[in-house]
């Protein structure tokens, strides 16, 4: 298997694309949610709720850079394929 | 110090939720280098939070000494304060939570369950401390979100268990403290909040609530000066049929009690109550004895007290409050009547000669100034600090004659003094012919009574019980200056007379020594007029000897000035010099 066998790299992409999907659906998400004003208020709770927020975002900028793996891969196999690689 | 609520159920399924993401992660990872970077990310984010779940465990636990320092939460079931919604909640003030307590939440927690905290001392305490606890920033957030109708609404709520409770001797402390602390945040807030619309609603307290917020406020000037006048206004028009109006048995001042002590705290918003309000409502409410007790006159003399009022501020105060207790005399009692002589002794000038008080225009209206202090000196108090007052009156207007028409201006001070001193012996004199009043009254109608004291079957008991009578009237009028009795009032008059000479000779002894101050004589030492034996010709002897002084090398300025002043004093107390003229 190498980085030029297009089956290989699609593979990879798919597995990215699985990865991604499994954090957008992370507990960090749900725990966000349960960590509002619903559940406890006050400063140290904001506070929580600060972090979260923070979590959320580098939760977001994960999967969206797993997104732009998979579809790099995606690209670079369909480039050795029509034999428009490197 | 912060607040924290929660719903123990939601928050044990956050911790749960913290435990399957910590294990989620553990188990997330990738061979993959193009998901280095992004699993990076995520552990990290994950790990942090992952991290809070022992911080949630010292809320869960309600741990004292835990890493969240909460405190007693389970003593204060607040279930629906901070989610209305939702039963079931805890509260607690999170000691070592940053930011301090939020003013726009507390204000809810106030709003939704403030009965219920005051029910129970411990959350009336919490309450209280959590309110002291507001920077001015929390404050005006919390004033805000109260609203001012609103505010007001619940300071009557809690003013009204305070002087229940403290009536019925139950344990109010806890509730007061939570008035107090509640007006300490509307005095902490007020610089943030828009005036009008609170003053408008502060305005419309119960006359207790007024008295309690403005004494623990902290009110600048002007609005403590609407409140107060407002509340003072409210007690004597509905004062009868107003619950927190009436008396209690604890120890609790009456409203209008109150709102004068807060006034006494800043004399300016005093002054402005006095000027502002009708000349009626002035007398019914310091002539209101009953209830005022002996508040009614310290606050006079303290809005005029010359260390803290300008002349033109004193005499916007004197100005109204004499016209109009002299024109509601009868609820004028003995003590206040005493106060009202402190209060006018330091500015004698402003009503002997009814003009203009140290560069400030006294404005009387109709009402005659030196009839007012006639009527001033009428107690034997008031006569003597008037007496004071003129003795005074020398030295603290020296000044004026450095720089004035010196002649003209000992002249009007010799005609303040002189008028000051004739109502000082007429107030004696009044108060002796009252006394004589008296004396006759025993003597000559019920005069029997001695006979059947002697004579009667109980003869012991009734002449011992009058023999305690006689001497309480001996009394009475050895204090005005009579001895023995009864005494015949051309003896009190004349009593009166000679204290006018001696008055006159102390202060020409005063216009020599202030003349000679700093300015030592060569020739011979000026005649002491105070080493003259007294009597009513020495005053005569005195000039005699001052003429002397003179043709042996003394200063004709010196005479000249006793002189103006003596002519001053005799036109005043002879009542000769009524046309108002100034010392500036």
């Amino acid at each position: 298997v190498t980085d030029d066998d297009p089956c290989t790299l699609r593979a990879r992409a798919d597995g990215l694309r699985r990865l991604a999907a499994a954090l957008d659906a992370s507990c960090l998400r749900d725990v966000r949610a349960r960590g509002g004003d619903a559940t406890w208020r006050g400063p140290t709770p904001e506070a929580f709720q600060d972090e979260c927020a923070l979590a959320a975002r580098q939760l977001d900028a994960a999967v969206d850079e797993l997104w732009q793996g998979a579809r790099l891969l995606d690209r670079r196999a369909d480039d050795v394929v029509t034999g428009n690689g490197p | 110090m912060g607040y924290l609520g929660y719903d123990p159920d939601a928050l044990a399924g956050l911790r749960a939720r913290l435990d399957a993401l910590a294990a989620e992660a553990a188990r997330t990872s990738s061979d993959d280098p193009f998901a280095a970077d992004a699993l990076a990310r995520y552990h990290a984010a994950a790990a942090r939070l992952a991290g809070w779940r022992g911080r949630v465990d010292g809320v869960l636990s309600c741990g004292v000494d835990g890493p969240l320092t909460v405190v007693d939460l389970d003593e204060i079931a607040l279930a629906d304060v901070l989610h209305p919604a939702v039963a079931g909640w805890t509260l607690g003030f999170d000691r070592d939570a940053a930011g301090g307590v939020h003013g726009e939440r507390l204000a809810e927690l106030v709003l939704v369950r403030f009965d219920a905290l005051l029910k129970d001392p411990v959350s009336a305490r919490r309450l209280a401390n959590a309110l002291d606890a507001l920077d001015p920033l929390a404050a005006t957030a919390f004033a805000v979100a109260l609203g001012p109708t609103r505010a007001a609404t619940l300071l009557d709520r809690v003013a009204s268990l305070t002087a229940l409770g403290t009536a019925r001797r139950h344990p109010s402390t806890a509730v007061g403290a939570v008035l107090d602390t509640l007006a300490r945040s509307i005095g902490r807030a007020w610089p943030g909040v828009e005036a009008a619309p609170w003053l408008a609603a502060l305005a419309g307290l119960d006359p207790f609530t007024a008295g309690r917020l403005c004494r623990a406020a902290g009110l600048p000037t002007a609005a403590l000066a609407t409140v107060a006048g407002a509340g003072l206004a409210r007690w004597l028009d509905h004062g009868s049929t107003l619950v927190m109006g009436q008396p209690d048995q604890a120890g609790e001042l009456h409203p209008p009690q109150l709102l004068l002590d807060a006034l006494r705290g800043d004399p300016a918003a005093g002054r402005q109550v006095v000027a502002a309000w009708p000349d009626a409502s002035l007398a019914r409410l310091f002539g209101n004895t009953t209830v005022l007790g002996t508040t009614a006159g310290p606050f006079l003399a303290e809005l005029v007290d010359p260390r803290q009022a300008s002349p033109a501020e004193a005499g916007q105060v004197l100005t109204r409050v004499l016209p109009a207790l002299r024109a509601d005399a009868d609820l004028v009692d003995k003590d206040l009547h005493g106060w009202l002589g402190a209060a006018a002794a330091p500015w004698l000038d402003g009503l002997a000669l009814g003009g203009v008080v140290g560069g400030a225009t006294w404005s009387w209206g109709e009402a005659d100034p030196v009839a007012l202090l006639d009527w001033v000196a009428r107690s034997s108090v008031a006569a003597d600090a008037v007496a004071v007052g003129a003795a005074a009156l020398v030295g603290a207007r020296w000044s004026a004659v450095r720089v004035g028409d010196r002649a003209a201006v000992l002249y009007d001070l010799g005609v303040a003094v002189g008028t000051a001193q004739r109502a000082a012996g007429d107030g004696h004199v009044w108060v002796a012919r009252q006394a004589d009043a008296v004396w006759h009254q025993l003597w000559s109608a019920p005069g029997t009574v001695l006979g059947v004291a002697v004579t009667g079957p109980v003869g012991a008991v009734v002449g011992f019980a009058t023999g305690a009578g006689v001497a309480r009237l001996a009394g009475l009028t050895e204090r005005a200056g009579v001895l023995g009795a009864p005494t015949p009032p051309d003896r009190v008059e004349r009593l009166a007379q000679r204290h006018a000479a001696d008055a006159k000779i102390d202060h020409a002894a005063r216009i020599v020594r202030l003349d000679l101050a700093g300015s030592p004589t060569a020739g011979p030492p000026p005649p002491d007029p105070l080493a003259l034996a007294p009597g009513p010709d020495a005053v005569a002897r005195y000039t005699d000897e001052l003429d002397r002084w003179v043709a042996a090398g003394g200063r004709t300025d010196v005479r000249a000035d006793v002189h103006a002043f003596g002519d001053g004093f005799g036109d005043g107390f002879d009542g000769l010099a009524h046309t108002p003229r100034s010392i500036d």
